[in-house]
């Protein structure tokens, strides 16, 4: 319960400080008036437009990689699976780079790039899944190698296609790749956040199964688990969060490896607990991670994967000494 | 209670045992014996519906256990297997996961009943004191009396237990197999164990299945099943039987190629 009230304080902590930090400071009292509606100024735009957006979709993003990474890491047991790993990624930024060189972009222009990365990764995840399926059963060693492969292949694509891009066009890629919390299209948002939400409430029912397969399928069969539907259901969800999750806001990486773990040194391995409590601290964690961001060399704002993989990183180290030293 | 006939299974194309009749009767503890890769993991597999079927039926308390969904079986049939479980979970969750079959659709927090079953389980195998301890942290011995409390909160039908004495010393083996046939006596619980120690097997057990090679070469109580033809023929190595002084049942000696050697000349 204190760990819950923690990370939720966390989580409202960084809301706050999102949206009073930046180039432009923007008071607790303006913010409020902002809220109610009595202020118009640039701040309000400011707020409205740019600050508000970002934490919404950092809370979406940062949930939903964290959750996958929690999902992944259990169905296959193994703590260095991540959201990426599968390869859903690279088949998002193939697709998002195949729209800037296809000049596609301008299409819808707000929505064409995070279309193009969901096809992308609609287009790795059903292949891995038919790839692996044999008589019923999904392969879990299979799809952990052929996603690796399929990572590599379309990281490779990705690079060809920079190769021969055109100087503006691998500025549009290269920005994309690198991830970003910008976007202000409210639809995009509102889609990142309904899956987001909806896919931690349906993972949530499987959390016991996740329980159980931590001990090997062999013994989630024995506890009454039909071990096979479950796997095909993580799967999907997992693919859905990260699919999504990439098509909006382009590769930000650690934080669907680093936050589960942290979570899981702080409060063992149940799922009931790890799954709310990851979203919860990914959502923090990448909030925090874009506010720094945007701040830490304003007015140039860095991509927040490089945030997120530096602190993320830090972070982990510490807690893992730390921990490893009180076992000692 | 359970009845096998003429099961032949194994894995893919792969036929393990090949034609298995038997049956296990309520509050019997029933022995699988067998050199390496004769089918007694096999057997236990097949009774969890973890194999392929190629014929046969295997059927508890009088339903084929191919029509009965895998949470029922679940709540009937519980398998200790062999593992060393790597998860951050401290033992007394670890041992609540035995009641997963029992919850009803996608209820996901244990019920005071769950809590009593699993309470009784640590109680019954005096692994109380463990509740606490991460499993990670305790012994070989006390992990295994884990698993077992944890097959108890499941279900106190069928135990299926393989090898549970594997890499044990004497003490804690004679403890474990001690427990089993208290568990037996006082909470009428049914045991089928695999167990590659022949004079454990000999002097716990109701009742031996001899496999060889997926095949019943034997089947009935140790003082007809350990005898030195059918073990140095399954095994192919030469022993000793002789018969226990105190519980009159046979035990199996070793006889080594250098003593036989001897013997010869």
């Amino acid at each position: 319960m204190t760990l819950f009230l923690l990370s939720f304080l966390c989580l409202l902590f960084s809301f706050i400080l999102a949206l009073v930090t930046g180039s432009v400071s923007v008071s607790f009292e303006t913010i409020l008036s902002i809220l109610k509606g009595d202020y118009t100024g640039l701040e309000s735009t400011i707020l409205l437009d740019v600050r508000i957006p970002r934490i919404i979709l950092g809370l979406a993003v940062g949930g939903a990689l964290s959750i996958a990474g929690v999902i992944l890491q259990s169905m296959f047991r193994n703590p260095l699976v991540e959201p990426y790993t599968l390869g859903i990624s690279g088949g998002a930024a193939l697709g998002a780079s195949l729209c800037v060189i296809l000049k596609a972009r301008g299409i819808v222009p707000d929505i064409s790039m995070p279309v193009a990365g969901f096809i992308g990764a609609i287009s790795v995840i059903i292949p891995l899944y038919l790839i692996n399926i044999r008589s019923g059963f999904l392969k879990m060693e299979g799809l952990l190698l052929t996603g690796v492969m399929i990572s590599f292949i379309a990281s490779s694509l990705v690079m060809l296609l920079l190769a021969i891009s055109r100087a503006e066009e691998l500025h549009g890629i290269v920005f994309w790749i690198m991830g970003s919390l910008e976007e202000t299209e409210w639809s995009l948002i509102s889609i990142a956040l309904f899956v987001s939400i909806t896919c931690l409430f349906l993972s949530y029912l499987f959390a016991n199964a996740m329980n159980a397969f931590v001990l090997g399928e062999e013994e989630a069969a024995n506890l009454g688990i039909d071990v096979e539907r479950t796997k095909k259901i993580l799967f999907l969800l997992a693919s859905i969060l990260t699919g999504c999750s990439v098509a909006v806001s382009g590769i930000i990486g650690f934080v669907g490896l680093v936050v589960p773990h942290f979570v899981r040194l702080a409060t063992g391995g149940d799922h009931r607990i790890m799954l709310i409590l990851s979203y919860i601290t990914g959502a923090a964690f990448l909030i925090l991670s874009d506010t720094l961001a945007r701040t830490v060399i304003s007015p140039i704002e860095l991509p927040v994967g490089v945030i997120t993989g530096i602190a993320g990183g830090i972070i982990f180290i510490y807690a893992f000494g730390r921990n490893r030293l009180k076992g000692q | 209670m359970l009845r096998i006939r003429g099961l032949t299974c194994g894995y893919r194309d792969k036929r393990v045992l090949q034609d298995i009749d038997l049956e296990v009767c309520k509050g019997e503890s029933f022995g699988i014996i067998g050199p390496n890769g004769s089918g007694k993991t096999t057997l236990l597999k097949s009774i969890t519906g973890m194999t392929r079927i190629f014929s046969g039926e295997i059927s508890f308390q009088d339903r084929n256990i191919r029509l009965m969904d895998r949470k029922e079986l679940a709540r009937h049939i519980s398998m200790v297997a062999q593992m060393t479980p790597s998860v951050d979970m401290t033992v007394e969750e670890f041992i609540l996961l035995g009641r997963l079959p029992h919850r009803k659709g996608f209820k996901l927090f244990e019920s005071k009943e769950d809590i009593l079953r699993a309470e009784r389980s640590m109680e019954l195998t005096g692994t109380e004191g463990l509740k606490e301890r991460y499993i990670s942290e305790i012994s070989g011995g006390e992990l295994q009396l884990v698993l077992i409390a944890k097959a108890l909160t499941q279900t106190k039908d069928l135990l299926l237990l393989d090898e549970p004495t594997a890499h044990l010393d004497i003490s804690h083996q004679v403890g474990i197999l001690d427990l089993l046939t208290r568990l037996k006596r006082d909470e009428g619980l049914t045991i089928m164990i695999v167990i590659h120690d022949l004079n454990l097997a000999s002097e716990y057990c109701d009742r031996l299945l001899l496999l060889d090679r997926g095949r019943i070469r034997r089947l009935g109580p140790p003082q007809e099943v350990i005898n030195y033809r059918d073990i140095e023929d399954t095994y192919r190595t030469t022993v000793v039987v002789d018969k226990n002084p105190l519980s009159n049942k046979p035990f199996v000696l070793v006889v080594s190629e250098e003593v036989k050697k001897r013997w010869k000349g």
